[in-house]
Parts: C-alpha cells; sequence; structure tokens
C-alpha cells in the first residue's frame, strides 16, 4: 500500500502539482471575490485559470480532482460552503469541467483554450440558471439568464486568452507537464510494451 | 509563545475559527476580529506590513464605491460615495485580510497532516499562504512572467519539503539495529 518513491521522485508528486494548482485557484477565488459583481452570482472566473492550463496534459479524473478542490477553497474563501451558493458553485464547475474535458479531447489543434474555457463558461451559466429555476428562485431566473450568460461567454473568452497567453510561454507549467508524464510513464510504457 | 503549541493544533485551531469568521456579518466585529488575528500573527513571528495592508484596504474599498448601492453619504464632483458600496468594500476588504492573518498563524512550515487528504490539504494552504505573502512580487510591469517565476519557485520549494521528509524516512529505515532486531 504505502509505496516508498526514491527521493528524487519523491517531490515530483500528484499531490504536489494538484496542491500548488488549488492554491492558485484559492488565490484567484481571493481575487474574483474582491471585484464587484454586475449581475448577483456573476463570476469571471479567473479561478477556472489553473484547470484550463493544464487541461491538455492531466487525466480527466485529475481534472475533476481539481476542479472540486477549487470549489471547495472558493466556498472557503466566499464563506459560502454551508449554503445553496455552494452546490449551485459545484454544480456549475463540475458541469463546466466535463463540457471542457469533452472539448479539449477533441485536440488542441482543433480548439484553442480559448474555445475550451468559453464552452465551459457557457456550460457552468446554463447548470446554475437551470438550478436557480428549478430550485430556488422560479421562473422569474430566465430574466437573469441573457445578460448572464452574455456576461459568462465574455467571462469564458477572456479567462481562456489568458490560459492561453500564459500557457505559451510558462516555464512552471511545462516543468509540471514533464513531472506528470514522468509520473505515468511507467503505466504507459507497460501498455506499449504489452502490444 | 505560539511556537509552543505544534503545528497541526494551530491548523485545526485556524480551520475552526475560518467559519465562525466568516459567517458573521457585523462590521465592527469584523474589524475586531482582523485587529485580533493580526496581533495572533506577530505573537507567531509572521512580519507584517501594515501600509501594504492598508493600502489593500484602500483599494478595494474604492473599487466598491465605483458601482453605488444604497443612501448616497457624499459627492465629490458628479461622484457619489454610498453606504451600501462603501460598507461592502470595507467588509469585503478587511474578510481578505482577516483571512491572510489567519493563515499565517495557523500555517507553519513543519505542518504535517495525517493522511493523503490530509497531506494534501497542508500543502494547499502552504502554497496559498505563500502565494499571498508574495503577491507583491508579481508586479504591474510583466504580471504574468512574474507569476511563472514565483509559481516555479514555489514548485521547487514544495518538492524540496517533500525530498527533506523522504531523506528524512530513508535514514531512519537505514538507522543502526534496534533493540528489536538485537
Amino acid at each position: 500500500m504505502d509505496r516508498t518513491l526514491p527521493p528524487s521522485d519523491a517531490g515530483a508528486s500528484l499531490a504536489n502539482m494538484l496542491a500548488m494548482l488549488a492554491a492558485v485557484a484559492m488565490f484567484f477565488s481571493t481575487l474574483e471575490y474582491l471585484i464587484p459583481k454586475p449581475v448577483p452570482f456573476f463570476r469571471v472566473g479567473l479561478a477556472n485559470l489553473p484547470i484550463l492550463v493544464v487541461l491538455r496534459f492531466f487525466r480527466p479524473r485529475h481534472v475533476l480532482a481539481l476542479a472540486l478542490l477549487k470549489v471547495l477553497g472558493q466556498g472557503l474563501i466566499n464563506g459560502t460552503l454551508a449554503s445553496y451558493v455552494f452546490l449551485f458553485s459545484l454544480f456549475g464547475t463540475v458541469a463546466s469541467a466535463l463540457v471542457m474535458i469533452g472539448v479539449a479531447s477533441l485536440g488542441t489543434r482543433r480548439v484553442s483554450l480559448v474555445g475550451i474555457s468559453t464552452a465551459g463558461a457557457v456550460a457552468s451559466n446554463i447548470v446554475q440558471v437551470t438550478l436557480s429555476v428549478l430550485f430556488i428562485f422560479g421562473p422569474g431566473s430566465w430574466v437573469i439568464a441573457p445578460p448572464f450568460l452574455i456576461l459568462g461567454t465574455i467571462a469564458g473568452v477572456l479567462v481562456g486568452a489568458l490560459a492561453e497567453h500564459f500557457a505559451s510561454f510558462s516555464q512552471w507549467l511545462q516543468r509540471l507537464e514533464a513531472d506528470y508524464s514522468l509520473l505515468h510513464r511507467p503505466a504507459m510504457s507497460t501498455e506499449k510494451g504489452g502490444e | 509563545m505560539l511556537s509552543n503549541i505544534s503545528a497541526r493544533m494551530l491548523f485545526w485551531g485556524g480551520m475552526l475559527t475560518l467559519p465562525a469568521y466568516l459567517l458573521q456579518n457585523d462590521l465592527m466585529i469584523r474589524l475586531a476580529q482582523v485587529v485580533l488575528f493580526g496581533a495572533l500573527a506577530r505573537v507567531a513571528g509572521k512580519k507584517l506590513q501594515w501600509v501594504y495592508f492598508l493600502s489593500i484596504i484602500a483599494t478595494i474599498t474604492i473599487f466598491h464605491v465605483i458601482v453605488p448601492s444604497g443612501a448616497v453619504l457624499a459627492e465629490i464632483g458628479g461622484f457619489r460615495i454610498t453606504q451600501g458600496a462603501l460598507r461592502t468594500g470595507v467588509f469585503k476588504a478587511l474578510t481578505i485580510v482577516g483571512m491572510v492573518f489567519i493563515s499565517l498563524v495557523a500555517v507553519r512550515a513543519d505542518l504535517r497532516l495525517p493522511g493523503k487528504l490530509g497531506a494534501l490539504a497542508g500543502k494547499i494552504f502552504w502554497s496559498f499562504e505563500q502565494i499571498m505573502e508574495r503577491r507583491g512580487e508579481l508586479g504591474v510591469r510583466r504580471p504574468f512572467h512574474n507569476a511563472d517565476a514565483l509559481l516555479s519557485d514555489l514548485y521547487r520549494e514544495l518538492i524540496s519539503m517533500d525530498e527533506t521528509v523522504a531523506a528524512t524516512a530513508e535514514r531512519k529505515a537505514t538507522a543502526p539495529p534496534t533493540t528489536e532486531i538485537g
């Protein structure tokens, strides 16, 4: 059960990567908390940046784990862990992550991070408006749907562009990708060996 | 004084404090909490740049005052300062500063939580504290490049912390025979 890694590899663990990415998401959640909101419940989605930048090389289950950590961190910072806002955020984030994973699987040459982010933002906003209609505010919520979706789409484009820009030069990201592929190499080489 | 308390107990103390801190909405109580946690952070040996924190509070408040809400308190030129916006701005600014103080008190470098999830939580809070503490390094001119350098540094530090733990474990494992063997 307790696999002891050699010291040279001990630090390059998935836990270290997830911890750093989750901390960055928490930092962005902090920034977002401070930005005045033009529409209630609206978020720019800066906390999605860490998810976006690892989408190209993280496995889907690890992306989802990071998304969960992001939601928990957001709940902690916004003080919404014990409220329905947390559930909105949870469902919105999971829907967004699933859609982004799906779109990213089409290939990075076909879809940029801007496209992936926009798709994720639209998915998240649709889920949140739907939940709002079904469980909290009733059909009246459809009134806020158009500005919510328009702003969400704009924010998705913006966050995607930021992610694309950062990913284009980030050495930290290159290091994460190298360490991640190193951690998963044994499984991949075994598969190849079996062929 | 706080150095006599174990890192784990401090962490759980901080975690238990957070909900009580975040779930109350009185501005004056929030102010008192922030002053208290700031004092505790100083007792814990952390350096606090009060001017820096005051400038954060001022910046956040100004940002919020831009969006009017509630009764008009004053009017400067054509610009209205409203009660709701002012209160929200000050409250949010104090909340964030207080959270930084709680984090400074609750997370120490020697923090080790049990289990995989505990270790992960410890690492997340350590990384978050480091980012918050060093966010001044991001600057205005090249924030993305500076953020990349900062994250690379933190990642290296996180790895070296793990390597230290692994090396200690290895030294213990290869230590001279104990009485159990003898």
